[in-house]
């Protein structure tokens, strides 16, 4: 796999350390952040912008109503939760880019059985090659909070909204 | 420049260079942070010893019914003490107790970022426990439980000086969080060992980091809130009064915004030490680690959306009851990973079972009943029926005594020959667990069912023929064997510290980097700074992994002076040489400062407040000196290649540090004017009942922008070299930032709103006045760089100070437009 002008050791003439990131070169670094922190980002909005618009909409001063101020609420609720989930897609497909340039990186090195497991187990395992490490991470990171955003997504349409 | 082979260091140099000196002066200065770590060990364990002193009178009370050894407002304060005890002066403190010893061990370095910091840190945790303890004698101790819930804890209901014991003690210990927070995060990512990246970090560094970086962004909730609160008990203000805008769910809000986050916070390095312990004693790496990494950060910031389960019976709206509910139960997924994680490690490796690993599978048993009962109550309509009962009791104490305590053990016993050289006793250690778990089970299991009984938290005795007794009795049996458990543990940390059996470096055959030095550890850590080709570096031969062979006999020893490398964030590439600082009394006598300020606050002394806000400025003034010692000081050539020494550029430590500041500050504002909206959106009234004049506030919004840009305008010039447009730069700011702050005074004259008018009063002036306060920080800082830049101290490569100045200035503008358009514009908008 071509890439990296970086050098693939820590620039130590003393020591036989290979750099941990040989492959950091193949990907930009704010794809990574961005696959990281894409689909907390999307539920971190969903979950403030959603509570103040389902607590005031159904309690908007000192008494509690029986239905929303608005006929509109759901669906405001629902485009706020579309905004998350385009976050969270977003971030997984940007991590499952990055994953699929580095997922070799430092693959031989992943211990004494790295030759029997596939390339997911050996990351998941030893965590060794930091891009990948990195790129793993926004995977799984992407899917636990789209599974949280889709269940928030979901209390949008089973839930009575007031009291 | 060749690697120095260890056994050819002048290890009695590094030792002059960095032990600290015997005898008080030595005890009083020390910034070691393996020093700081055991005293923050000690400590806690101390007000572990309290705490559970506390419980045992209230379960002698609750034993038998009707009983009134102790009255009801002594056991209101026998509670609330337990709780801020245990939460805040044991189970944050001694995870930080072991991140301070154990982080510059694991990641390679010989100290933390910001060791004076870290001192401070722990001076300050010191003084506040102490402040807290007075309100013993006073008979004021605090009386409305660890959350402290207004109305009750507010003026009206509870005029003594309790609830401002709470709020100041919990002012003084944000603060010593939140340094202790910026320090471990900075050391995180700036001062590891060469090749130690992300992905080789041990698990309790990636839990100590999750809970730092919640810190910075959740603390500020608290400490808004205990502000507001001591604001409204004695000077008049209305954030918690309904009857003048107020509301007290407002508290409740912000304190679980803070609250649920912590929970996470004494946890995650909690489950740390598991994860990076257990390994050990199964002769093999923990299995999927990147999984429980993962799983650590996510459990963190999942962590900041659940904090409205604590308020499910507070008659907010069920869809937003639905949508935290949702949070609170897939919350368990990454907590899962864990558990399996180690299941797993535990099913394909070697165990042997020593007291250490007793006490972990004792943990993984205690978090999940813990766990599974939080799933329980994480169903709306299951905590309707619990809530503020014996139940939740339970579930909190399974989780806080299961993830925090018996992992703490775990470690202690585990690290115990790294602290001292010498091994626990393991029969006594096999005793400590059993007396721990039974007792722990025969305390905490029976409060499910008294709480599905019926029975409420927090009363403070009951009537029998309830069905309740049988259970209570049961309990109270059980915290005496629990209790007994904690006094062999004692016992023997005692006499093995003197009398156990000689440890040597590694008695485990563990594989990570703390147990590669001579236990305990040289003042130095390392005699030659080690480079790191994987994440066992002690397992490197039988386990095949990492990118190459960690080098740990020979490196660089960096030896003049006390230094240590900067390395870049995600890959450990050396960056610069840091200087370190020497031993100090400041970090002492900020904390013994602070702690005049909040004597002075409490008893209403202001002139003694003033003294300690005079000693404080004077201490700090002295810290920030420009020190020889940590000045820049060209480049040298190392193994890797020539580095400055000193500084470390544009991403320095300094700038690491000045970022967690604008972090921890940016959310305290975004706290306030969460609080503004907040009551805003509930008052029935017209908000406020007059609209603030624009006309000045927008004057000065010019002027706190262009001094920005003037600011900005200076730095760049001394980044081409141009020492001339600094000064005028940085003077121009300094200039437009003082007519900023007297404006504002010209602006205070003419208002007619009165702080104690109403609730929108006393937001007004308390976040303009948090705002003038940190332009007046901004000023100081500006007025030394520009002090500096006159006699010359700054140029192209050097200008740290300048950077990290401006930067925070920046942020006190960019806060402004926050503030401006919340409080000015907002509501000339309704």
């Amino acid at each position: 796999m071509a890439h990296a002008e970086a050098p693939d050791r820590i620039d130590s003439s003393g020591t036989a350390a290979g750099h941990p990131a040989p492959q950091r070169g193949n990907v930009a670094l704010w794809t990574l952040w961005f696959g990281f922190l894409g689909a907390p980002l999307g539920w971190t909005l969903q979950t403030l912008a959603n509570t103040a618009v389902a607590s005031h909409g159904c309690y908007p001063q000192l008494f509690p109503l029986h239905s929303p101020m608005t006929g509109a609420m759901r669906g405001i609720l629902f485009v706020i939760s579309l905004v998350a989930i385009i976050a969270g897609v977003a971030a997984l497909a940007v991590s499952w880019s990055t994953w699929q340039r580095t997922r070799g990186e430092h693959q031989e090195k992943s211990g004494a059985d790295a030759s029997r497991h596939d390339q997911s187990t050996a990351a998941l395992e030893t965590g060794e090659g930091r891009t990948r490490f990195m790129a793993l991470s926004g995977l799984l990171t992407s899917v636990v909070f789209l599974i949280v955003i889709l269940a928030h997504t979901a209390a949008v349409f089973v839930v009575v909204p007031c009291w | 420049m060749a690697a120095t082979a260890i056994d050819r260091v002048d290890t009695v140099q590094l030792k002059e260079t960095w032990e600290t000196p015997r005898g008080w002066r030595g005890t009083l200065q020390s910034v070691d942070h393996k020093t700081i770590g055991l005293r923050y060990l000690v400590t806690s364990i101390v007000f572990l010893v309290v705490g559970g002193i506390e419980a045992l009178l209230m379960r002698s009370q609750l034993a038998v019914s009707g009983e009134h050894m102790l009255s009801a407002n002594l056991y209101d304060q026998m509670f609330s003490m337990h709780g801020v005890t245990m939460i805040f002066l044991y189970a944050a403190p001694v995870l930080s107790g072991f991140s301070n010893y154990l982080w510059p061990l694991m990641l390679g370095s010989r100290d933390m970022a910001y060791p004076r910091l870290n001192a401070l840190s722990y001076w300050i945790y010191l003084v506040a426990g102490i402040f807290l303890y007075t309100s013993l004698p006073l008979g004021a101790m605090p009386n409305a439980g660890w959350f402290d819930y207004v109305p009750y804890a507010g003026r009206a209901y509870n005029p003594g000086l309790n609830i401002d014991f709470y709020a100041l003690t919990i002012l003084l210990l944000a603060v010593s969080t939140t340094v202790g927070s910026i320090n471990f995060v900075t050391t995180l990512f700036k001062t590891r060992a060469p090749g130690m990246s992300l992905n080789r970090l041990p698990i309790i560094v990636w839990g100590t980091l999750t809970a730092s970086i919640a810190n910075i962004f959740a603390l500020p909730a608290l400490s808004a809130a205990a502000i507001m609160l001591f604001l409204d008990r004695r000077y008049g203000a209305h954030f918690f009064d309904a009857a003048a805008g107020g509301h007290p769910l407002l508290w409740q809000h912000l304190f679980w915004m803070f609250g649920h986050p912590w929970v996470y916070i004494v946890v995650l390095p909690a489950m740390g030490i598991v994860s990076d312990a257990l390994p050990t004693f199964c002769r093999r790496p923990l299995v999927g680690y990147t999984f429980v990494a993962l799983a650590t950060v996510t459990t963190g910031v999942l962590g900041f959306g659940v904090w409205i389960h604590h308020m499910f019976a507070t008659g907010i709206p069920p869809m937003a009851l639905a949508f935290f509910g949702a949070v609170s139960i897939f919350i368990t997924i990454p907590s899962a990973v864990a558990v399996f994680s180690w299941l797993a490690t535990l099913w394909y490796g070697r165990p042997w079972y020593p007291a250490a690993m007793k006490f972990m599978l004792g943990f993984i048993a205690l978090f999940v009943i813990g766990g599974v009962s939080g799933v329980m109550t994480a169903a709306v309509p299951f905590d309707f029926q619990l809530t503020d009962t014996y139940f939740v009791v339970a579930h909190l104490h399974y989780v806080l005594v299961g993830i925090n305590v018996f992992p703490v053990m775990a470690g202690i016993y585990y690290w115990f020959p790294k602290f001292t050289g010498r091994l626990m006793d393991e029969r006594l250690g096999t005793w400590n667990f059993w007396t721990m778990f039974i007792g722990a089970n025969l305390v905490f299991f029976p409060m499910h069912i008294v709480g599905m009984l019926g029975m409420p938290r927090r009363i403070y005795t009951y009537p029998a023929g309830l069905g309740w007794d049988v259970y209570n009795l049961i309990e109270t049996v059980g915290a005496f064997l629990f209790a007994i458990g904690v006094a062999m543990f004692a016992w023997n940390v005692l006499k093995s510290r003197r009398n156990g059996a000689v440890a040597g470096p590694n008695p485990w055959d563990a594989g990570t980097l703390e147990w590669s030095m001579s236990s305990p550890p040289p003042p130095y850590n390392f005699a030659v700074l080690p480079t790191i080709g994987s994440r066992h570096p002690l397992w490197e031969d039988r386990l095949g992994e990492g990118s190459a062979t960690s080098t740990l006999s020979r490196g660089p020893v960096l030896d003049r002076g006390r230094e240590t490398f900067a390395t870049s964030p995600l890959d450990a590439e050396p960056r610069a040489v840091m200087r370190m600082p020497e031993d100090s009394y400041a970090p002492l006598a900020v904390a013994v400062s602070l702690g005049l300020v909040a004597y002075g606050l409490l008893f209403g002394l202001l002139w003694l407040a003033g003294i300690g806000v005079v000693l404080l400025a004077a201490c700090a003034i002295g810290w920030l000196w420009p020190d020889a010692a940590t000045a820049f000081a060209g480049t040298t050539e190392t193994e890797f290649g020539e580095l400055p020494v000193g500084a470390s550029g544009r991403r320095s430590v300094g700038w690491w540090g000045m970022m967690g500041v604008v972090a921890t500050e940016a959310s305290f504002f975004a706290y306030l004017l969460f609080s503004y909206f907040y009551l805003s959106s509930l008052s029935a009234n017209a908000w406020p009942a007059h609209a603030p004049a624009l006309g000045l506030p927008i004057i000065n919004t010019g002027i706190l922008l262009l001094s920005s840009v003037m600011a900005l305008w200076g730095t760049s010039g001394i980044e081409r070299g141009n020492e001339g447009r600094l000064r005028f730069g940085i003077g121009g700011a300094l200039v437009l930032g003082i007519l900023f702050l007297v404006l504002q005074g010209v602006e205070y004259s003419r208002e007619k709103l009165a702080f104690t008018h109403d609730a929108y009063g006393s937001l007004f002036y308390t976040i303009t006045g948090f705002h003038g306060a940190h332009v007046f920080v901004g000023l100081v800082m500006l007025a030394v760089v520009l002090v500096r830049a006159l006699r010359g101290h700054f140029g192209q490569a050097r200008h740290e100070a300048v950077t990290n100045a401006t930067l925070y200035w920046h942020f006190v503008d960019v806060v402004w437009l926050a503030v401006f358009t919340t409080i000015y514009i907002t509501p000339h908008l309704r």
